[in-house]
């Protein structure tokens, strides 16, 4: 089991001059409390630049050492900073150390490449040869599994890739998992098993060829194995290539995730763009609708007018009209009653009109007489031709299409403009995110995506092709062995104990992996029972990738998870990770309660000491009060820091 | 850094199921091997190569 026992830092990050945390020999938790900008992440990567001579920043590896150097040592002229971290391994005492100082102490350094760095790790004291040191490191805390001790809760996101499918960064994490599960040794003897047995069957041709009934077969056998041998390095180089092209893939999975949520908006933004200008364009043809509507709206301005006109002129018209009526009636009666005096008869019965009766009638055609005068006459005429005038300028209104056209446009221009209120948005979240850059990422990811296919696709067609080869060099072992003499059946017994000894180890793989599957989800479910505080959700389910989904009491999948619920379910899994895992040591773990509410983070630093039996955490008061650890830890809590303020570049570690 | 004990346990479990033919105490000292001599490939067949040429001068050909 690894221990950690004092980390001591120099002019590193705001840790101005040499600083110093001690770790108490006892299990429990050790707590830093920092407010932001302390230093927290700082003394993780410091122990991560101690151990394996990088920081990381924003989820991405980063060796610049400008960047790390204490400014304000920098400026009276102490260009040198250090890290030296002392544990126990296995009984010892070691002591790791890296200093990172200028390659001219007389000149400032700038940039980078200004420094070098110096490495020591001492055993008990003495010295281990720098030849040796990596590999003594490798042994002690490997690399590769370092995300499980040294992590910040920021990162804890990345689990999440683990449940989805084609994620570099989840198959870069399954990888890490298996490793501190200790499969790669599985793994490994199978390489081993294949590589021992192929050399079986070169050995068996060679002792074929040297007696004189098997030559022939011999011979045939040499040259499959070569064959094989030629095939292999092809293959080889695909899968080389394979591994450039997923580094290249998880790179740019690592840059994207960065401004992931830059993406999001950027696509947002491009989608609120076409927006407007699809809406833009209905507003074109509805304004074309209305110039087209409005040719004879000139008249529409007139109607009112002119139906008033029609109303009062046709009123005097009509009168005019029944007067001329009439006159044209009494014409006719003038003209029978002038007709019957003069000839002194009725016209219609022909009866005989008295004097008395004429003398009547004439009084009648007297009165008759009334015509229009030349004033109505005129009259007539005007008003009859204002009437014709009117009902030729008078024209059906448009006015409501136009208003129903005017509305649309307006609700258009609403919306257009709270689109372009959400684009300005957008644009100030995405200040300072190169946009250009970003886009040319995603569409990389994309294109090398297309291109892992094609390898992948290549590296199938190439392995059908040495399983050819190989089905044709095991039908020639098989006719040896009924040929051979003693030696031909030794090698043969060999090419077949390595045969089974490779399918042996590849079948330990699959059952051994699923064993570890079993364990993990058995332990995660009850971690994870323990940190919820949801009643509905009963447990959680591995897949293939060691991605864990949370299991609702009616038996569904939770699909949708908060960042919070992400956080705890990534927590269940390294505590099932740290269970199982045959390698021990300290977790660190910077900001892991910053994504938890009250109910959740309470849970989890009750439930921290059964994790790892070192623990230190880099906290913010406000994310973990003294008060709640004190209560929640108890005897358990070890240790108090703080890191208190000097000035803006410069911290001060202190022991509470 | 390997449960050694599990992973071969697991391994003898399925040598005794369905490789009757392979010596259960080969696959003890292959992982033993190989637990020592994680960080080298080649020692680590060297060592292989030379238990399984000890167990095979072990047995009679005719």
């Amino acid at each position: 089991m690894l221990k950690f026992k004092r980390l001591d830092i120099k002019n590193f990050g705001p840790f101005r001059g040499e600083q110093t945390i001690e770790f108490p020999n006892q299990q429990g938790v050790t707590i830093v409390y920092g407010q932001n900008g302390r230093g927290k992440t700082t003394l993780l990567n410091a122990v991560r630049y101690v151990l394996y001579g990088y920081f990381i920043t924003r989820g991405s590896k980063e060796l610049e050492f400008q960047k790390v150097i204490n400014t304000d040592a920098l400026e009276i002229g102490e260009y040198e900073f250090s890290v030296t971290l002392v544990f126990i391994y296995g009984g010892n005492e070691y002591e790791l150390s890296r200093v990172a100082k200028p390659k001219d102490s007389s000149k400032k350094p700038k940039i980078h490449n200004d420094y070098e760095q110096e490495f020591f790790l001492k055993r008990d004291g003495i010295i281990i040869p720098i030849s040796d040191t990596e590999r003594v490191l490798e042994q002690i805390m490997p690399e590769q599994v370092s995300r499980f001790f040294l992590f910040d809760g920021e990162l804890l996101q990345e689990y999440e890739e683990l449940v989805a499918k084609k994620s570099e960064t989840g198959r870069k994490i399954k990888e890490s998992i298996e490793r501190i599960l200790g499969l790669p040794l599985l793994t490994e003897s199978r390489t081993i098993m294949q590589i021992l047995k192929q050399q079986a069957q070169t050995q068996q041709a060679k002792t074929a060829q040297a007696n004189k009934s098997t030559v022939e077969v011999g011979t045939h056998l040499e040259n499959k194995t070569k064959e094989r041998e030629e095939q292999q390095k092809e293959l080889d180089r695909l899968l080389q290539d394979h591994k450039h092209m997923k580094k290249q893939k998880l790179q740019l999975e690592i840059e994207l995730k960065k401004n992931k949520n830059a993406l999001s908006l950027l696509d947002e933004k491009d989608q609120l763009e076409k927006s407007i200008d699809a809406e833009l364009k209905k507003q074109d043809i509805k304004y074309e609708k209305i110039r087209e509507s409005m040719i004879d709206s000139w008249r529409w301005l007139l109607n009112d007018k002119l139906e008033l006109l029609l109303d009062k002129g046709g009123k005097e018209l009509s009168q005019l009209r029944t007067k001329e009526a009439e006159r044209t009636i009494s014409e006719d009666i003038k003209r029978s009653l002038e007709e019957a005096i003069s000839i002194k008869k009725c016209p219609t019965c022909e009866q005989d009109i008295e004097n008395s009766l004429i003398e009547k009638l004439q009084q009648k055609i007297q009165n008759l007489n009334a015509k229009l005068t030349d004033e109505e006459i005129k009259r007539l005429k005007y008003l009859s031709s204002l009437q014709s005038k009117v009902k030729e300028i008078k024209t059906e209104t448009k006015r409501n299409i136009v208003f129903e056209l005017i509305n649309d446009i307006n609700d258009i221009l609403i919306d257009v403009n709270d689109k372009r209120d959400k684009i300005k948005e957008i644009k100030e979240l995405v200040e300072g995110i190169d946009e250009e850059k970003t886009r040319k990422i995603n569409n990389d990811l994309k294109n090398i995506d297309e291109d892992v296919i094609l390898l992948e696709e290549g590296i199938r067609n190439q392995e059908k092709v040495i399983a050819d080869v190989n089905y044709d060099i095991e039908k020639l072992s098989d006719r040896l062995k009924s040929l051979g003499n003693k030696d031909i059946q030794k090698d043969k017994c060999r090419t077949e104990l390595y045969e089974n000894l490779h399918k042996l180890f590849d079948k330990g793989i699959a059952e051994y992996r699923d064993e570890l599957k079993n364990r993990i989800q058995e332990d995660a479910t009850i971690l994870f029972q323990s940190l919820t505080t949801e009643p509905e959700y009963t447990g959680l389910r591995i897949n293939d990738n060691y991605g864990l989904t949370i299991v609702r009491n009616d038996g569904n999948d939770v699909l949708v998870r908060s960042a919070g619920i992400e956080h705890i379910v990534a927590l269940s899994l390294m505590g099932a990770l740290q269970k199982n895992a045959p390698f021990r040591g300290p977790i660190i773990m910077d900001s892991p309660f910053g994504r938890l509410d009250d109910e959740h983070a309470p849970n989890v630093v009750s439930t921290l000491p059964i994790m790892a039996k070192q623990i230190v955490l880099l906290v913010f008061k406000k994310e973990l009060t003294p008060a709640m650890a004190r209560e929640k830890l108890q005897t358990k809590l070890i240790s108090e820091y703080s890191l208190e303020r000097v000035s803006s570049s410069f911290t001060q570690l202190e022991k509470k | 850094m390997s449960d050694i004990n599990a992973l071969t346990k697991t391994l003898i479990k399925i040598q005794e199921d369905e490789f009757p033919e392979v010596p259960p105490n080969l696959i003890t000292e292959i992982m033993k091997i190989q637990d020592s001599y994680s960080q080298n490939r080649s020692e680590a067949m060297k060592k292989i190569g030379k238990i399984v040429e000890e167990h095979l001068n072990s047995k009679e050909f005719e």
